[in-house]
Order: structure tokens, then C-alpha cells, then sequence
């Protein structure tokens, strides 16, 4: 996700884009003093993903919300918990970080935004997911000008290998060029989970979980600290 | 009040890493003296909701020096001040002033 922050404190900017820098799935666009400055950038670049003071001068958090057509997912950060009903008022708001921020506090936020489907955007996805065939139990990967059609229920294992991926089925491994980040929006997402930046599981396919890594099929997984909170969630955990 | 500034949180957020601890003391360094100068005209003018809004900045500091007692205090100086009312003054500068001697010497 591509995030940027604003908090008239550089103290507060400068923790907030140490936590994004040790998150692989993080990338700081620009930091702002000020939502004026942030607003004009927000006039010509998209974000995924803001961090976001509500107590600044001169033009308040909730100010800068109300300015935005299309919010993109929001966290608010503050040193003042009251805040927290007015801040459910608004859908793009996905959680609320109070000051001094922790890491596990931090990285639970940042599950919760890779969870978060903005209003409006599940309308696209939907629809986006019925033409690609989401709605389907397959999709095609084209291979040497063949489309070969893979059931989602037999992958496994999704890796990223430089411009391609290798996606790991229970007979055949195939080698298709492309990147996580588009065979994730064909695939379902109650079933296939990113848990590092080179790997997407399917959920349903994991033997065990041990500290930082899943054994799924016979390959062992690494789990970035990022995405093991997310994983933790979706497991059925006694 | 009886607790010492400690440097606990930023250890925990750096993670070893004295680069980044290097930068926010340096921020540190820079930021905390123009917040409590700018608390102390608005003070000094009777600015009380301006005092208040930079105690509310200041806050933040107090806790990443993990002063939780005067963070506490900081709370409740804040709401007073929303109403007009100075009586924690005293006590607050000197939390500033404990800050300043260990900002100081970082």
C-alpha cells in the first residue's frame, strides 16, 4: 500500500514512517506538516492509505476528510482518545492510533487496512471480480500462447520470482509472467492470503504454523511480521 | 512528581537501529524547545486555549520520554485550561523543566 502521512509534529512523522519502513507491504509517498500541502498533493497522486493527526492548526483531521471526493483508507492518529466515536463516523476511517503509537498496535492498524473495502470500492471489486471470473472457481494463465485453466482449489502456493510467478498446484507447477499484486485481484480472497511479499497461501492448504513460517503442502513459508496478525485472524483457532 | 525521562520507547521503536534513535533525539532536540517556549508566551499572554492545544502537542513528547505520571497530569492541565483555569501551572513547568534537563544532555 502506498500510504502518506500527515501530523504537524515531525517527532509523530518520523515514527509513524520508521513503523511503514519496517513494513515491506508499506511504502511512505511523501510526509506533510499540514493538510493544505497534503490536499494539493492529493489533487494530482493516489494514495492507498493515509496516517492522519486530527489535532492541527488552522485546518483540523476531520476538516481534511470532508475535503476528499473519494477518501482512500484512513488512520487517525492522535494523543487524544475522545475523539474516537466522531472518528466511526466516517466509512474511510479503518482505525484509531493513539499517541505514542506501539508496533504490535501499529501493525494491527495496518491488518485492519489490508482487511478495509472503502465504500464504493467494493462496487468496483465486485463487479471487477464477476468479469474476471472471481465469481468462477478458476481463472487462465497464459503459458507459451496457451491458456491453460488452473481451479483455484488446487493452488497452494503463489510465488513471486522477479517478473514472473510461480504458482503451485497439487499436479503442476506452471511459470507465468506476471506479479503478485495481479494474479491477488483474480484470486478469492476468503481463501488466498499474502503473508510475505514473495508469497500468497491458500489458507485452506496450511499443514502447520511455526513462530515466523507455515509449512502448506511441503514447502516451508516465511510470514512477514506485517501479515502474520492478518493470518492469525483468519485461522479457525481453537 | 517523582519520575525520571527515560529513553525506553524510542529504544523499543529503533529496534538497535542507532540511526533512526540518532534522528529523533536530533528532532527532539529541535522541536521540544519551540514547543514550550510557544506554550510559554501563549501562557504569558493568558492565550489559554492556545495553551492548552500546546499542551495537548507537548503530550506526546511526555509519553515518548515515558513520563506516565506527568502524562496523566498533562490530561488533566489541559481540560483546565480549556476552562480558563492555571492551577496545575507550576507543576506542569517543572515537568517541562525536567524534560529540558534530560533533552539537554542527550
Amino acid at each position: 500500500m502506498n500510504c502518506i502521512i500527515i501530523d504537524d509534529e515531525e517527532m509523530a512523522r518520523a515514527i509513524i514512517a520508521q513503523m511503514c519502513h519496517t513494513n515491506p507491504d508499506l511504502t511512505v509517498l511523501e510526509e506533510f506538516p499540514n493538510a493544505i500541502q497534503a490536499m494539493k498533493y492529493l489533487n494530482q497522486n493516489e494514495v492507498d492509505l493515509i496516517f492522519l493527526d486530527i489535532h492541527m492548526p488552522d485546518f483540523t483531521g476531520f476538516d481534511f476528510i470532508q475535503t476528499l471526493k473519494n477518501p482512500p483508507r484512513i488512520i487517525l492518529t492522535t494523543s487524544d482518545p475522545q475523539f474516537a466515536i466522531e472518528a466511526f463516523e466516517y466509512e474511510c476511517i479503518v482505525d484509531y492510533l493513539v499517541k505514542p503509537v506501539t508496533q504490535p498496535r501499529f501493525l494491527k492498524a495496518i491488518a485492519k487496512a489490508q482487511n478495509f473495502v472503502v465504500k464504493g470500492e467494493s462496487e468496483v471489486t465486485k463487479s471487477q471480480s464477476a468479469e474476471s471470473g472471481q465469481s468462477e472457481n478458476y481463472l487462465y494463465v497464459n503459458i507459451d500462447r496457451r491458456l491453460i485453466k488452473i481451479n483455484f482449489d488446487s493452488i497452494y502456493l503463489i510465488e513471486a520470482k522477479g517478473d514472473y510467478i510461480l504458482i503451485k498446484t497439487e499436479n503442476k507447477n506452471y511459470t507465468v509472467h506476471s506479479t503478485l499484486k495481479k494474479i491477488a485481484e483474480k484470486l478469492p480472497t476468503s481463501v488466498f492470503l499474502k503473508i510475505h511479499r514473495s508469497y500468497i497461501i491458500n489458507i485452506h492448504r496450511i499443514v502447520d504454523i511455526e513462530d515466523n513460517s507455515v509449512l502448506i503442502a511441503k514447502d516451508v513459508i516465511p510470514i512477514s511480521r506485517a501479515n502474520r496478525p492478518v493470518l492469525m485472524q483468519r485461522l479457525n483457532l481453537l | 512528581m517523582n519520575e525520571t525521562p527515560n529513553m525506553s520507547y524510542i529504544h523499543q521503536l529503533s529496534g538497535g537501529e542507532k540511526e533512526f534513535e540518532k534522528r529523533l533525539i536530533e528532532i527532539l532536540k529541535r522541536e521540544f524547545p519551540l514547543e514550550k517556549e510557544t506554550y510559554e508566551n501563549n501562557f504569558q499572554n493568558s492565550e489559554y486555549e492556545l495553551c492548552a492545544e500546546n499542551v495537548h502537542k507537548l503530550k506526546h513528547k511526555i509519553s515518548i520520554l515515558g513520563l506516565e505520571q506527568s502524562y496523566a497530569f498533562a490530561i488533566k492541565y489541559e481540560d483546565d485550561l480549556k476552562t480558563g483555569s492555571t492551577r496545575l501551572s507550576t507543576e506542569f513547568d517543572e515537568i517541562l523543566e525536567v524534560m529540558n534537563q534530560f533533552i539537554i544532555k542527550l
